[in-house]
């Protein structure tokens, strides 16, 4: 942090203004509606790099936290008149109670338990979403109208407002990463990802750190998910809840390089804008959702390490250790 | 008397009706290098996975520095105490140097910058400070086995279970690692050497207890137990040759 | 209420046949590959859209399809076992996981590129048909994919415990290494291992054209509660995808006709992490059990 000022720094500190500056020389909403999605989608790959990436434990389920934050927003803004701010705090909570429940049966095994409960919790969640209409409008959905020019109601006459609003996100996030890799939580994390069973042989008490990371994992997403919901001003259980967008935001990271600070921002830039460009060839339905498919398979047979691979000098990574966990329990 | 450090009573464990340890008694004094040895599948590793936790057994005590390990005590908490141990198969945190390694297993007991000299410490000591910066991915067989004692090191344990370290080491990298051995042991850290490499038991231990098929055969001064024809019938004659230096 | 819980638990059990038959699918995968096939549930589609693309070529009742759905899925698994499984032998399964479901996205996506989501139907005389037994009423297509599966796991269960192929797919899942040692070609063990998951996918498809429209989403249903089944089960063992189909089809059944009717995949999904928590290998898992 010392040399912030150096100069390898400058490339980054043009980027920034350049991203500062987007806003003030484009005209429509559409390009700037397509990069607060993308800045959306890196944040949200963000989270889940805490959890998927840094350690190891694939979650597909991070649209439900974003769903639990969305719907928290939605919820106290229509029924009590909150600002959405003020909902941050209780989507935190729902999630990281959530991620409490689905670690604290699945964290003690190895394998792919918990990638399958993380599936099963997600349509669980959303269903119950549904079930309880009272509150959510059921699969109707909830939306928020505009009235006015708020910023601390989050309605805005344009998306300029979101792009800015996205960016701090997308940063916040990036600082939040970087602050959890220098923690001490981080670092075991880390070796657990390396290899469980020596972690847990030199102390590190493994389920503990997993669980933490994923709560961690959790309340950013849904942190994410309140700000989403109000760019969105429409959501429902079958879009902001659903496996799609969990897969959507798992292969956003993966593609963009797992484990690594701007692997996801890369990641939401790229998936994104590339969705949207098939979507625009082939229409929204099936053609440009194969894409997702296509590159997860890609990036996995031929570019585990993601695009930030291509940046990076350093390729003395094991490829095939970028998702590595042990997998057979070895006492010896 | 010396003072005891680690005492196994009446440990057994059965797997699936096979009884892979039965009823053993042994114990390690503080300093001492133990050597545990015996043929393939005597119970060896078996015996430290239970120390450590790995696999909790069906009868009997392990008291540790005075007290009584209760059987629901976590692997992580047994190494808390101060039992750490090394597997057969070297396992590297292989996406990071071997600083962080060490570092991270350093963390645990100390403040960042004190487990930064902390692993420096280490690093020095165990001989991989200018490997310091590799990833272990990239390490050697021997190497690897190094760090993984160098991370044991860096939990301050009072005991080390070492299971295997001269596996798949040329004679000349045995010499080193066992002078490492020696240091380490010079720290005033205990050890429990597993072995088949019978040169290094008689090299290092002042002691040896032999395990067959899960059930203590003998035990006393390394040499004379190694020609014990007991041992020597156990081993049908074959790596328990030591004469031959 | 007595009636509403025997009908659920007759329904329960049909639908668990169902489950059990694709969840053996998967067991088996994971059997002798140590891998989860998060695809299945996409290739179930397509054994969906092969039934229907066969009913509309020659106007045949679902069953007759049988020998072209196998064909298909078994060329189908073939593509996908080279071109995707191969690459990733001998890696984690993390990987393994995350290709396949990227698989599963790409074929839903891809019957719906090709087929249109607007759900087809396989029209067939035994659609609505039921069997009466006092006040209770069980559905002819389930009874009969209840039966098939049952002849379909005895199948499997002789192949794998009364051939050759079968013994030396039972080597390589518990030791591969050593089964290569003894001359067990254990690429060809994978191969057909994969290609049998297919295939039951395939066929499971094909067994639920008579109860639910063809189309690309119809198998969401059972990304999880057939996965589910088999956790509950214990991965990797037949008997357990057996007893963790039927167990979660009838739990499903039961929430869904004494509690809510939309609140099945709850149901199953708290049965998952409880059985997760109190017994982590599942009934009849071999333990991946941490001491």
């Amino acid at each position: 942090m010392k040399n912030i000022l150096s100069k390898k720094y400058i490339p980054a500190y043009v980027l920034l203004v350049i991203f500062l500056l987007i806003p003030a020389v484009t005209t429509g909403n559409y390009i700037i509606s397509n990069l607060v999605n993308c800045m959306f989608f890196a944040a949200m790959a963000g989270c889940w790099n805490i959890i998927g990436g840094y350690g190891g434990q694939v979650s597909w389920c991070h649209a439900s936290f974003v769903a639990v934050g969305a719907y928290a927003n939605f919820i106290l803004n229509t029924e009590f008149g909150w600002s959405p701010f003020l909902t941050i705090p209780v989507g935190m909570v729902i999630a990281a109670i959530i991620a409490t429940i689905v670690g604290y049966s699945t964290f003690r095994l190895h394998g792919p338990y918990f990638s399958i409960a993380t599936i099963a919790c997600g349509e669980a969640i959303r269903v119950l979403i549904q079930h309880f209409d009272k509150v959510t409008k059921g699969a109707a959905g909830m939306y928020v109208t505009y009235r006015q020019h708020d910023f601390w109601l989050l309605t805005f006459e344009n998306d300029i407002p979101f792009y800015y609003i996205a960016l701090v996100l997308v940063l916040l996030m990036v600082l939040v990463t970087y602050l959890f890799t220098k923690s001490k939580t981080g670092y075991y994390l880390s070796a657990i990802k390396g290899d469980e069973t020596a972690a847990e042989s030199l102390g590190i008490e493994t389920f503990k750190i997993k669980l933490k990371a994923f709560q961690l994992s959790a309340m950013m997403a849904a942190v994410v998910g309140c700000f989403y919901a109000s760019f969105l001003t429409y959501i429902a259980p079958t879009s902001t809840a659903s496996f799609d967008l969990s897969m959507k935001i798992g292969v956003v990271a993966i593609v963009g390089g797992v484990a690594s600070l701007w692997g996801s921002v890369i990641g939401g830039f790229v998936v994104v804008l590339l969705i949207e460009a098939t979507s625009v060839l082939f229409g929204s339905a099936g053609g440009s959702q194969m894409v997702y498919g296509i590159l997860l398979m890609l990036v996995i047979i031929f570019k585990p390490e993601g695009i930030i691979g291509f940046f990076q000098k350093d390729n003395t990574v094991n490829k095939r250790s970028v998702f590595r966990f042990s997998r057979k329990k070895e006492g010896a | 008397m010396m003072e005891r450090l680690l005492e196994v009573k009446d440990l057994s464990i059965s797997f699936g009706g096979i009884k892979a340890v039965q009823d053993l008694n042994f114990h390690i004094d503080k300093g001492e290098v133990l050597a545990l040895i015996g043929p393939n599948g005597s119970g060896k590793s078996t015996t430290v996975n239970m120390i450590s936790g790995v696999y909790i057994q069906n009868k009997g005590t392990i008291t540790f520095d005075g007290k009584e390990i209760p059987t629901k005590m976590s692997i992580a908490d047994r190494a808390k105490l101060g039992i750490a141990r090394t597997f057969q198969t070297p396992k590297p945190f292989a996406h990071l140097n071997v600083f962080d390694n060490i570092y991270t297993i350093a963390l645990q007991q100390n403040s960042k910058a004190q487990a930064v000299e902390l692993t420096n410490e280490i690093l020095n000591l165990t001989k991989l400070y200018d490997l310091k910066d590799t990833k272990s991915a990239k390490l050697s067989i021997e190497k690897r086995k190094w760090m993984d004692l160098a991370r044991c090191m860096a939990t301050k344990p009072k005991i080390i279970m070492m299971d295997e370290v001269m596996a798949g080491l040329n004679p000349s990298e045995m010499e080193s690692s066992l002078d490492l051995i020696r240091t380490i042991n010079k720290e005033g850290i205990t050890v429990l050497f597993i072995e088949h490499v019978m040169k290094a038991v008689v090299s290092v231990c002042t002691r040896a207890i032999v395990l067959n098929q899960g059930k203590l055969l003998c035990e006393g001064e390394p040499r004379t137990v190694l020609n014990d024809p007991q041992v020597v019938a156990a081993y049908l004659g074959g790596e328990a040759n030591v004469t031959g230096n | 209420m007595t009636w509403v819980f025997f009908q659920s638990l007759i329904s329960g059990v049909l639908a668990g046949g169902v489950y059990a038959l694709f969840g053996v699918g998967i067991t088996i995968i994971f059997g002798v590959m140590k891998m989860v096939d998060f695809s299945a549930c996409a290739q179930l589609i397509w054994g969906m859209y092969f039934t229907y693309l066969f009913y509309s070529w020659t106007g045949l009742n679902c069953y007759w399809a049988i020998p072209f759905v196998v064909v298909c899925m078994g060329a189908l698994s073939w593509v996908i076992f080279k071109l995707i499984v191969r690459p990733l032998l001998g890696s984690d399964d993390t990987s393994f996981i995350l290709v396949t479901l990227g698989l599963s996205y790409f074929l839903q996506n891809l019957a719906e590129f090709v087929f249109g989501a607007d759900p087809k139907s396989v029209p067939s005389e035994i659609k609505t048909s039921s069997i009466i037994i006092g006040d209770y009423s069980i559905g002819l297509p389930r009874l009969i994919a209840f039966f098939a599966m049952i002849i379909l796991v005895l199948g499997v269960y002789m192949l794998l415990n009364k051939t050759t192929l079968g013994r030396a797919m039972r080597a390589t899942s518990e030791k591969p290494e050593v089964a290569q040692m003894l001359g067990i070609n254990t690429k060809k063990t994978f191969t057909i291992a994969f290609m049998i998951g297919v295939i039951f996918a395939g066929i499971s498809g094909l067994l639920i054209t008579p109860l639910y429209y063809v189309t690309p989403t119809a198998g969401n249903m059972f990304r999880t509660t057939a996965y589910i089944a088999v956790i509950i089960g214990g991965l990797g063992d037949i008997k357990g995808a057996l007893v963790g189909g039927l167990a979660v089809g009838v739990i499903e059944a039961l929430v869904t006709g004494m509690i809510s009717n939309d609140l099945g995949p709850v149901g199953v999904c708290v049965a998952l992490l409880v059985v997760l928590y109190l017994r982590p290998q599942g009934f009849f898992g071999k333990g991946e059990r941490r001491a």
